[in-house]
């Protein structure tokens, strides 16, 4: 019998409304824990590298972790996967909420859906049971008003919806998935996946137990957590401000990316802050199930012109930037509207921005004019200008057509000018962190299997002292602090480490705010609570190595799909100083930068040049005979 | 010499009140690390410190009245 988890796949054929379940073995579970480890497993055994993100033959992947749904702070986060829009590679994205615990108390860890249904349906699972039904009358409606109808027809106000928007169902490349319509998995435009297979929500009530081995134990590891969080400064600021505490430290940095990235301090910022938004707009704090952390800041406005609606949630730190910083936009009212646009519309708010910025900057430079804008005076620095072109994204008109592509699909049509312009990194959007005051960062963003990402490691200014965060990953070997602007090999070990850490928690299903570095819950803590869900005698080593297992496979399918070690580059403008601010000037060194990404490829078991992964690493890390054998694969095995 | 602090994140945490404020009295110049131990800011959780728009150092001198301002360490999300 599993403990902590289910055992069960659920696969549903759109095209021919099969609905079937199926067991995953323990070995599996054990191997891949879950979440990003588990649609790396199925990703690379049912979809073909080179297939067309919105072909039929793609495949939609939603995995819990092994521990998703225990009850202790952060442990509810789940994943979703595909052949990705945004970078045509390997594409994956988590979520917080409430969602993927319902999920497991529904019976089911995973589900697969294949194939495109000939008109919109969604998928609704109750305990153990799925149907798929017809989603008509939901298809074009913002994800609050669907969300209620589909509450209504199943006559249960706790359904539990994962869904799209009309920006995934307009297939803006950078659509994201819903839950509870504040939690996203945000990335890699998995909602444009979703509106290409016709799907417009998976709708889930759970009311089944989920056993644990040592149930005692894992109540014992909450309460437990719970006391730590009534007398700890270590999430204080999280709680107080949400993830918008971000934004003054950044910016007094010279980190916060401003006007495209060209700069790190923008004079504004203080209006789009933690503590201006609670003095002004916060009406709220809410979190994820079960968390005391309670990081979600829900805001309100409901006087003036501008009216945002706290069903939607409020803005964060990446959203915030985004619109904010970003755009040279200071109108805090504004910067959340977007935000609430994109959420009910289901767009990436950290792509939107980005492409808005990118927009600016071709609009300054005269690359795109008012007769490609539509009469926009799409300047840095106009919010009303801003805000109009979000809702043109949605829609696919006008400039937003275009931009709702991306930005290196937009620069592309631009012309060739337009390209230095576009800050994306395997085709997806920078997140608004600027890697010239964090070469971590910057490493994280050129390496990641999914495009530009900010989560693939902590960031390293929080390491450059010996404080909590730093002792807790002596565990693994970190023997000394390290500046977040270094680019020796102790960075990059520095790097992989967190790496590894990061990526376990997305495959169990754990928030990075509440285990150690960040949180709380040290590595030993966090291997009691493991084995006290499952049962297993599962050690934090044998955790990283799942979490390289996955990146190992994730390469191969990277590789498989046309990527090559150019690809894992920065965009030019961050070997460019800084244009002001408190790094003025500062500039990342290429060959510096090149012999990070080279040392990461040999941690990693890759070829340090062609970052091929190499045959010995496979037998460590017992990689499928199956992906072995495979000649659309073990071409870029090398010894 | 009259010192404003201003804590930001998860620094309020160590101001009175939880407020991020502490005002403070010297009676003569203090090196600014100094003058945040004095105040009970941690240093091992300091992030960049500002007096007035510019960044500065924790081996500065402070001589005159002074509004700093200490922000936490920044990771992202």
């Amino acid at each position: 019998m599993p403990y902590g988890y289910c055992g069960k796949l659920l696969r549903v054929n759109l095209s021919t409304t099969e609905i079937s379940t199926e067991e995953i073995p323990e070995a599996v579970m054990r191997k891949y824990l879950g979440g990003k480890g588990l649609i790396t497993y199925y990703l690379m055994k049912e979809v073909d590298p080179k297939e067309d993100p919105y072909s039929d033959k793609n495949k939609l992947i939603f995995a819990t972790g092994v521990l998703t749904g225990v009850p202790v702070p952060g442990f509810i986060r789940f994943a979703v996967g595909a052949k990705a829009p945004t970078t045509n590679g390997y594409g994956q994205s988590e979520a917080g909420g409430f969602w993927g615990p319902e999920l497991k108390k529904a019976g089911f860890d995973a589900i697969i859906l294949e194939g495109k249904a000939a008109s919109p349906v969604y998928l609704f699972i109750k305990d153990g049971t799925a149907v798929l039904k017809d989603a008509f009358h939901l298809w074009g409606k913002t994800t609050e008003v669907a969300q209620d109808i589909i509450r209504n027809d199943n006559n249960d106000q706790a359904i539990r919806v994962a869904q799209i928007g009309p920006g995934g169902e307009n297939i803006v490349r950078y659509a994201c998935i819903t839950n509870e319509l504040k939690h996203f998995n945000g990335r890699c435009g998995l909602g444009a996946v979703m509106g290409s297979k016709n799907i417009k929500a998976i709708a889930v009530r759970g009311t089944q137990k989920i056993d644990y081995f040592d149930e005692e134990k894992v109540k014992e590891l909450a309460r437990w957590y719970n006391e730590q969080m009534k007398n700890s400064p270590l999430l204080y600021g999280l709680h107080n401000e949400g993830t918008a505490i971000f934004v003054n430290p950044l910016n007094a940095g010279g980190v916060l990316p401003t006007e495209n990235y060209r700069k790190g301090y923008f004079e504004q910022a203080k209006n789009f802050s933690g503590p201006t938004i609670n003095e002004t707009i916060f009406k709220k704090r809410e979190g994820c199930l079960g968390c005391s952390v309670r990081c979600k800041h829900v805001v309100e406005i409901q006087q003036g012109d501008i009216k945002v609606d706290s069903r939607l949630g409020g803005p964060e730190y990446e959203t915030l930037g985004a619109f904010g910083s970003l755009c040279g936009v200071g109108d805090l009212a504004i910067i959340a509207k977007a935000g609430e646009l994109c959420n009910k519309n289901t767009l990436d708010s950290i792509s939107t921005g980005v492409s808005i910025a990118f927009a600016m900057e071709c609009f300054e430079k005269g690359l795109i004019t008012l007769e490609d804008t539509g009469g926009i005076d799409l300047r840095f620095g106009n919010a009303e200008a801003m805000l109009k072109t979000v809702e043109l994204i949605i829609n696919r008109e006008g400039i937003g057509d275009l931009l709702a592509e991306g930005v290196v699909k937009a620069a592309e049509k631009i012309g060739p000018e337009a390209a230095q312009y576009a800050m994306a990194i395997k085709g997806q959007e920078l997140p608004i962190h600027d890697p010239r005051g964090k070469l971590g960062v910057g490493l994280g963003f050129a390496i990641s299997d999914t495009g530009a990402d900010h989560m693939q490691s902590m960031h390293d200014g929080v390491l450059d002292k010996d404080n909590f965060h730093f002792r807790a990953m002596k565990t693994l070997g970190l023997e000394e602090t390290i500046s977040p602007l270094d680019t020796s090999e102790k960075k990059v070990k520095q790097f992989y480490l967190l790496q590894k850490v990061w990526g376990s928690f997305n495959s169990i299903g754990a928030c990075v705010f509440t285990p150690a570095p960040r949180g709380f819950l040290t590595f030993d803590k966090l291997e009691v609570l493991f084995n006290a869900a499952t049962g297993w005698d599962m050690s934090l080593y044998e955790m990283v190595k799942a979490t390289e297992r996955a990146f190992y496979m994730s390469r191969l399918f990277n590789l498989a799909a046309g990527f090559t070690a150019e690809d894992d580059r920065l965009p030019d403008r961050f070997h460019q100083p800084m244009q002001n601010g408190a790094l003025e000037g500062s500039f990342i060194d290429r060959e510096a930068f090149q012999n990070m990404v080279r040392m990461y490829y040999e941690l990693s078991g890759w070829d340090r040049i062609t970052g091929y992964p190499k045959k010995w690493k496979a037998v460590e890390l017992n990689i499928e005979q199956e992906i072995l054998e495979n000649p659309v694969y073990n071409q870029y095995i090398v010894q | 010499m009259r010192i404003k602090i201003s804590a930001y994140g998860d620094l309020k945490f160590y101001t009175p009140g939880k407020t991020g404020l502490i005002d403070m009295e010297f009676d003569a110049p203090n090196k600014l690390s100094d003058i945040l131990n004095a105040a009970g800011i941690p240093l091992e959780y300091l992030g960049p410190v500002t007096i007035g728009e510019a960044t500065a150092s924790l081996d500065r001198m402070i001589e005159d009245d002074s509004d700093i301002h200490v922000y936490p360490m920044a990771s992202g999300g």
